[in-house]
């Protein structure tokens, strides 16, 4: 890293460490407390919305907040994005301190925000894009010019005239997407961009999205597993208001290897051998568990939780065929960011 | 004053994350004046959009201002402070219907905002607050012109009868008077987010401030505490520049004074306004409350 890249163009402020300088977002020991009530003679309630959060977005990239609903994900982007001040901590967007040098920050980020809410209901979509471009100070030409590209771009060219209050949650959300992008920030960031929208519209903006790498960073939270997955380069998974895991989506998954799963069905009930068949198939080279279920055709389900899915496999073939039971199928189930996060935090998304 | 990138595209640094876009921005004067314009336009708009509102609101100062012509009528009184009442209430009414128009909408601009759920949206803009208050306040002045219209022709049909000597006089009162309700409307703005309860604060302090501002009658027949109350309000030196330069014929160096006055106070409301809504942004931020309504 030489000095010429740690120095602010505008030689402000000089970044404090390499991550900070290094990507496009770097957050170092936020923490976020809220303190709510404090009538007289009542205590505040403090909560502890982020315990401490620190991670850094290379440029270029997708980064992927994962977490359940209410693990911190959005407190951390209101803080990154200007709109709360940490309790403790310091962060970085674009190398601006989020706090110290906030209207820089802004100009270089595109923020999404989850929910109905963000767009003035009572104008269409062009007025709504030409307000945001003006209060971004775009010259007339530019609005015009990217108003356009990002209508089209998100497929709401035939109904820019129409307010905004008339249009489905997909057609918001895309909206959203397009304001975001309107003054060609080089960093987003997305919160739950996808919650509430049907199957196709999800896949629509997650292309979208993709789409956006490698000319922008993204940083994105979400608690689907499978968008997640599909999008992020690299994922810090939270619970809690903290970082419990952080790694690619495959590193996350290698951590869980030993939850691949070998799931066989049989043809008929096993009834009697039941019991008999799970502990052969328990004491098997690599597996770590064995569940049984009656699936719907009056046939037993199998998984068996294993390292080696090949070897398991020729495992209990051989112990069903030694019982006289007929399989009727057999699938791998692979190791999902669900598995990990399970693994990880101990519980569930749900 | 255009040029590219004055703001973002300072150099081809990695540093601070700008990229080689061919999106143009405007320099940081015109950009004031971008948001101050286009968020009028946008709450020109936006009011439009209720029938109801469209309706009522050339209606309302109609009302008032045929309510008090009768309440006058009905004490035996055709002349008031030197000018008939016909004359001296249609300028009270102007007042009025600016300092509705104004107050209102720059005061409430925040809030509003929070309502609609923009708030968020609007304060991840670099857009300067003021300047977005400031746009609202105008929104709502140019919203009321049709007001201005029906109350004048009312007027007029009821013998009302302008006096003016020296139209730069008159204008300079009506700048005054839309400056001084601007300035009033940026004080409140801060109070009304900390409040959360705009609507009712509004309310409470419309009929006081109408009374001393001297919208309905003069404000020398107010008790002498009041009186010395109302010169700490900028729109009542307006409303009397007004008055004296629309009706008794004062020439601009006559109602000088009063238009120093508004400006003063005018100022220092502004400025008030100014400091507090930083304060309130920061610690609206500080304690989570931004969006919160």
């Amino acid at each position: 890293m030489t000095d010429q890249v740690r120095q602010h163009v505008q030689g402000e402020r000089r970044c404090e460490t390499d991550d900070e300088a290094d990507g496009a977002i770097a957050a170092r020991r936020l923490r976020r407390v809220y303190e709510r009530g404090g009538r007289p003679f009542r205590p505040k309630k403090r909560t502890v919305a982020v315990e401490e959060i620190s991670f850094t977005v290379p440029r270029g990239t997708i980064f992927g907040l994962l977490g359940p609903n209410g693990a911190g994900k959005t407190t951390t982007i209101k803080m990154l994005s200007t709109l709360l001040i940490p309790t403790s901590g310091t962060a970085t967007v674009g190398g601006y301190d989020v706090v110290r040098d906030e209207r820089q920050v802004r100009r270089r980020l595109g923020v999404v925000l989850g929910g109905d809410r963000g767009l003035y209901a009572k104008l269409s979509a062009r007025d709504n894009l030409t307000y945001f471009g003006n209060l971004y100070g775009m010259t007339r030409a530019a609005i015009a010019r990217r108003t356009d590209e990002l209508l089209d771009l998100v497929n709401l060219r035939d109904r820019a005239g129409e307010r905004v209050e008339g249009y489905s949650r997909g057609m918001k959300q895309s909206l959203h997407l397009a304001k975001a992008l309107l003054h060609d920030p080089p960093i987003l960031i997305l919160d739950e961009p996808t919650i509430g929208l049907d199957p196709a519209a999800a896949v629509d903006l997650r292309r979208a999205v993709a789409a956006l790498v490698p000319d922008h960073t993204v940083l994105l939270t979400t608690h689907d597993m499978y968008e997640a997955d599909a999008l992020c380069r690299e994922i810090a998974i939270v619970d809690r208001g903290l970082i419990v895991a952080q790694g690619t989506p495959t590193e996350l998954k290698a951590r869980v290897a030993g939850e691949r799963r070998v799931v066989v069905a049989t043809g008929q009930a096993l009834n009697g051998r039941a019991a008999a068949i799970d502990a052969q198939l328990a004491v098997l080279d690599g597996v770590r568990g064995v569940s049984q279920a009656l699936d719907a055709r009056g046939g037993t389900e199998l998984t068996i939780r294993c390292a080696d899915t090949a070897l398991t496999l020729d495992g209990a073939l051989a112990i069903l065929r030694g019982h006289g039971a007929t399989v009727s199928g057999v699938r791998i189930v692979e190791p999902t960011l669900e598995d990990a996060f399970l693994a990880i935090a101990g519980r569930t998304f749900e | 004053m255009t040029n590219a990138e004055p703001t973002m595209g300072t150099s081809a640094g990695v540093r601070d994350g700008t990229p080689a876009s061919a999106v143009a921005f405007v320099g940081p004067v015109a950009h004031l004046w971008a948001v101050v314009f286009m968020t009028a336009r946008a709450y020109v708009a936006r009011s439009n959009a209720y029938l109801i509102d469209v309706i009522r609101w050339p209606l309302a100062p109609l009302i008032f201002y045929a309510t008090m012509r009768l309440t006058y009528a009905a004490a035996g009184q055709e002349t008031v402070a030197g000018t008939n009442v016909a004359g001296f209430l249609l300028v009270g009414i102007f007042g009025m219907i600016t300092w509705s128009g104004t107050i209102w909408s720059s005061g409430y601009a925040v809030e509003y905002e929070r309502h609609e759920g923009t708030i968020a949206a609007l304060f991840l803009s670099p857009a300067s607050r003021a300047a977005t208050i400031a746009g609202y306040g105008l929104g709502g002045f140019v919203w009321m012109l049709p007001s201005f219209v029906v109350v004048a022709i009312l007027g007029w049909a009821i013998g009302a009868r302008l006096n003016v000597a020296d139209p730069l006089a008159a204008a300079g009162a009506v700048v005054a008077l839309l400056v001084g309700s601007l300035a009033c409307g940026f004080a409140f703005a801060g109070l009304f987010v900390l409040s959360r309860r705009a609507n009712l604060l509004a309310n409470f302090i419309q009929t006081p401030g109408y009374l001393l501002a001297g919208v309905l009658f003069p404000r020398e027949r107010l008790p002498e505490g009041l009186y010395a109350l109302s010169n700490a309000i900028p729109v009542s030196h307006a409303i009397d520049a007004l008055r004296a330069s629309t009706l008794r014929a004062a020439t601009l160096r006559e109602v000088l004074w009063s238009l120093a006055l508004a400006g003063a106070v005018s100022a220092v409301y502004a400025l008030v306004g100014l400091l507090s809504l930083r304060k309130v942004e920061h610690a609206a931020k500080r304690s989570g409350q931004l969006d919160l309504y």
